[in-house]
């Protein structure tokens, strides 16, 4: 029962980052039929005090880093503050710097985190702890929101114009930059001694979680 | 900034993380059977969008002090919100080919939290 063939893609990376191994191994595409068996499983993850406290820990270390860049390094309102305060005062550039530096630091971690294998056990509490919590808490999209608003409603058009390219640098650089992270992760997985290089084979998924920890079944789907 | 305020941010910002981190396997839980679409992070930044904007806008009009914009905002929203992880999830669509994906969860999602930031941002200020 349950057997399918990988769908992971050729890249081997769940689309959610926050997947976790009881809830990875899904098709791309929702399973027509046959929920996944889960039945007698560990919690889910999200549901796990250790887990959350993880997330908890590594997003205070991400947003006191955070906190402390944009301490070091504020806005530029006017060309008395500096160079960028002369051409685009208002602009947010440290938070986009931020955002766009974790992409590609999330990047690289989760491609090279899933390059290793499975996300279980040791890999997990590596992606949860400094993904999860560090990078998602250093990274933040309320911030990009809640400046590009305020430059657009501020009235001048110069402003405006500085908001709605501050918003879509940010989406454009940091996809690429995040597209940049994935190919070093994976690339560095590859270059150093590990069993399950980068294109796990599609062999069959035996989503019934427990009965095989061990196996490659355990991985074929996300991973 | 005093060392306690700046401790109180980091705490808050671990509280929203760990707040992301909850409500996304919620939403996954109950979503994964009919889309592999990232709804969790987009629901998460669309909400802690909508709240900083109004958290801003109630600051500007003098409801709320700015210490407490600065623990609620950079700090619990700051923590709850993300960028990294909605970046990764775009790219992830665009190399499944999945454009229309990609292109809502990259353009979409920044444009309904922009309108949902400024709709906040008027509705504090306005309050």
């Amino acid at each position: 029962m349950d057997e399918r063939e990988s769908t992971s893609g050729v890249h081997g990376l769940p689309i959610d980052s926050d997947l976790v191994a009881d809830e990875a191994r899904r098709p791309l595409k929702p399973p027509s039929s046959k929920r996944t068996g889960l039945a007698g499983a560990e919690k889910p993850a999200h549901l796990r005090w250790f887990l959350i406290a993880l997330v908890a820990v590594g997003g205070a270390v991400g947003t006191a880093a955070r906190e402390a860049l944009t301490l070091a390094f504020p806005v530029q309102t006017s060309a008395t503050d500096g160079a960028i305060g002369a051409i685009a005062p208002g602009l947010p550039l440290t938070v986009g710097a931020i955002n766009v530096g974790g992409g590609f630091v999330l990047g690289i971690l989760l491609a090279a985190l899933a390059a290793r294998g499975p996300d279980v056990g040791r890999r997990r509490t590596l992606r949860v702890t400094f993904g999860t919590g560090v990078l998602g808490g250093f990274t933040t999209y309320s911030a990009l929101a809640a400046d590009t608003a305020g430059l657009l409603t501020s009235g001048s058009p110069g402003q405006q114009l500085t908001g709605a390219a501050y918003a879509v640098a940010s989406i454009v650089i940091g996809g690429a930059a995040s597209a940049l992270g994935m190919w070093v992760g994976g690339r560095g997985a590859r270059l150093s001694d590990t069993p399950t290089v980068g294109n796990p084979t599609p062999q069959a998924g035996n989503r019934t979680r427990g009965s095989r920890p061990t196996t490659r079944s355990e991985s074929a789907g996300d991973s | 900034m005093t060392p306690v305020l700046f401790v109180a941010i980091a705490v808050a910002g671990g509280l929203g993380a760990a707040a992301r981190f909850v409500l996304d396997g919620v939403v996954r839980a109950r979503t994964t059977q009919r889309t592999t679409f990232p709804v969790g992070t987009f629901v998460i930044n669309a909400t802690g969008s909508l709240l900083l904007g109004l958290v801003v806008g109630l600051t500007s009009a003098q409801l709320l002090p700015e210490t407490l914009h600065a623990v609620v905002g950079a700090g619990f929203l700051g923590g709850y919100t993300t960028f990294s992880t909605a970046s990764f999830e775009t790219v992830r669509l665009l190399q499944e080919r999945r454009l229309g994906a990609a292109a809502l969860n990259g353009f979409g999602m920044l444009a309904l939290c922009v309108v949902l930031a400024t709709a906040g941002l008027i509705l504090g200020s306005a309050l």
